[in-house]
């Protein structure tokens, strides 16, 4: 009877000790790896990590620089295209998950009297044929509407094209590719623009897939282990986040003014409220916010990066 | 004397308020002075608007600081660099591409390199050495170069050595370059620390990540873009007068 119960202790010893991979994932600390994003919709992914200090908000076009060196970080979210370009390019990271899908729309300026879009219309993109706008239009529409189409330098460009129904020469403009929440703050100046296209389910009927927009890449020296802990942490916390968007604007609401704008790249906390309960014609977030592992969508990875011309990406870019 | 300086001020003065006639006049012809090119006196009430909250001192503060320790760091290199070139031509010589090719090089397309070599937040501060070193150098190194050959006889004569004649001799002598070489380098590396906080669009505060957080706000409100400048140039301008109070000085003495 006494060594039954020394080794019903010496069980129960062990199994205190022990603790189970969720405990484990759920006392992970998420301070322990860098992490950059840019600043825009994907900062509304790492909400939880704001106050951390290993975690940096840059400019979009400056996370170029952040691959190779000293300082690159742990993880990097970036446009997936960026992205695995980098990593074509010997960047040595892997694509773990995909944290946004999405906020692109086609806005109306009210100029055009028919109201649909056609060849007579002029429409304005950002960037060139090759970046994403001119790439996801013309798998949309074809060339039909090309002679019509103007480019401008950057996504603000475009939406003050939106803004003000003219573009930067003051010619009318019809339509203007934006992304949220930059649509928003267009539709709230210009009292006549609406929004034409949800792209995300113009894509959607199209080709059966999501768009896939800010991914996650970590880098190759995180042990197995840490990542899989910061991956459970990140999806739980954008679950959260997206059942009780409370936690998500709490969080962004430590600065106001100029700074929320500096810290954020977001114009102010009302915006990202009004445009996150907004939901697309998908019924998702207007911000395109969610979590899914890159393996777990690799069919709809694929077919994006197949669009933004990179193909035949091999089975070696995924964590 | 002092009717000089009155004049000084009092033109100082016309010349600001030229500055702000040229500037309503151009307002005034783009006819869109929210979108495109805001007014004086828009910018100005928002400009003063700014400097009631906290932030934009603490914006002031972190890109005064970066800009004066990459401005200081530059200053050593160049007062030890240039006291060697200006004392020897065959160093000067070999220098000399060196100098050339940091005037020449695209100042925009070095911060990414700088943003892998050292960082997001020294970015900015290596930009402003890089920058900044020739223009100091030069100024240094031909002042030290052009002291007088007469006065330098003489102190030899004396037994004076190197150390002492560069330092009690050469560089009081070259004063007027240096200073004309610091309050031109001076501007330069404040507008180049604001670009440079452009381009790498940190989170951390500072005048150019305001201005380029400003534009992405509302791209069709230029004022907060222009306000934001004008704290920089009433600033500059601060210094720039100063500067010139200095060299006016050195020149009486």
């Amino acid at each position: 009877m006494k060594k039954i119960c020394v080794i019903l202790l010496i069980l129960l010893t062990l199994c205190g000790c022990g603790t189970t991979k969720n405990e484990e994932m759920e006392n992970y600390d998420p301070n322990t790896l860098t992490v950059v994003t840019p600043k825009g919709a994907p900062v509304l992914a790492f909400y939880d990590w704001i106050a951390n200090e290993n975690y940096t908000r840059v400019a979009a076009d400056a996370i170029g620089a952040l691959w190779t060196g000293e300082e690159s970080p742990d993880v990097i979210t970036v446009d997936i295209t960026s992205g695995v370009k980098a990593i074509g390019n010997g960047a040595d990271y892997r694509l773990a998950a995909i944290v946004t899908f999405g906020n692109l729309y086609i806005g109306a300026s009210g100029n055009d009297e028919n109201d649909t879009m056609d060849n007579d219309d002029k429409i304005v993109l950002f960037g060139n044929e090759n970046m994403l706008p001119g790439r996801i239009f013309h798998y949309l529409y074809g060339s039909d509407y090309d002679e019509g189409i103007v480019y401008v330098a950057d996504a603000q460009q475009a939406a003050a094209c939106l803004m003000k129904g003219v573009d930067l020469e003051g010619n009318p403009v019809d339509y203007v590719f934006l992304a949220q929440p930059a649509m928003f703050a267009a539709l709230k100046q210009n009292e006549n623009a609406s929004v034409a296209v949800d792209i995300q389910e113009a894509y959607k009927n199209k080709s059966g897939k999501d768009i896939i927009q800010a991914a996650v890449f970590i880098k190759n020296s995180v042990p197995d282990t840490t990542a899989e802990m910061f991956l459970y942490a990140l999806e739980q916390s954008i679950n959260a986040g997206i059942e009780d968007p409370e936690r998500i604007f709490s969080a962004l609401n430590v600065y106001e003014g100029d700074e929320f704008t500096t810290q954020f790249g977001l114009p102010n906390i009302n915006v990202v409220k009004a445009v996150f309960q907004q939901k697309n014609a998908l019924g998702i977030n207007a911000m395109g916010l969610g979590f899914k592992r890159a393996k777990d969508i690799q069919q709809d990875i694929e077919a994006f990066l197949q669009l933004m011309g990179i193909e035949g990406t091999s089975e070696e870019i995924y964590r | 004397m002092k009717r000089f300086t009155a004049d000084q001020y009092r033109t100082y003065f016309y010349g600001i308020v030229l500055l702000l006639c040229v500037w309503q006049l151009f307002a005034g012809m783009t006819h869109e002075e929210v979108m495109v090119f805001p007014g004086p006196f828009q910018t100005v009430r928002y400009a003063l608007g700014l400097m009631g909250k906290s932030y934009t001192y603490r914006c002031l503060g972190a890109t005064f600081s970066r800009m004066l320790g990459g401005y200081l760091l530059s200053f050593a290199a160049a007062l030890l660099l240039g006291i060697i070139s200006g004392n020897s031509p065959f160093f000067e010589r070999l220098l000399s591409p060196l100098i050339t090719t940091l005037r020449a090089v695209p100042t925009a397309s070095l911060i990414y390199f700088f943003i892998v070599l050292v960082g997001f937040k020294k970015a900015p501060m290596m930009m402003v050495i890089l920058i900044c070193f020739p223009i100091l150098y030069e100024g240094i190194a031909g002042g030290i170069r052009n002291t007088p050959q007469s006065i330098l006889n003489a102190v030899r004569l004396d037994g004076a050595g190197f150390l002492k004649e560069n330092l009690k001799i050469r560089l009081p002598l070259a004063f007027p370059y240096i200073i004309v070489a610091m309050t031109s380098s001076f501007s330069l590396s404040f507008k180049i620390e604001i670009m440079a906080e452009v381009i790498t669009g940190s989170a951390n505060p500072g005048l150019g990540s305001v201005i380029a957080a400003s534009r992405s706000a509302d791209p069709t409100n230029m004022i907060p873009i222009f306000a934001y400048s004008l704290i920089a140039v009433v600033i500059m301008l601060a210094i720039d007068f100063s500067g010139s109070m200095i060299r006016h000085k050195t020149d009486l003495n």
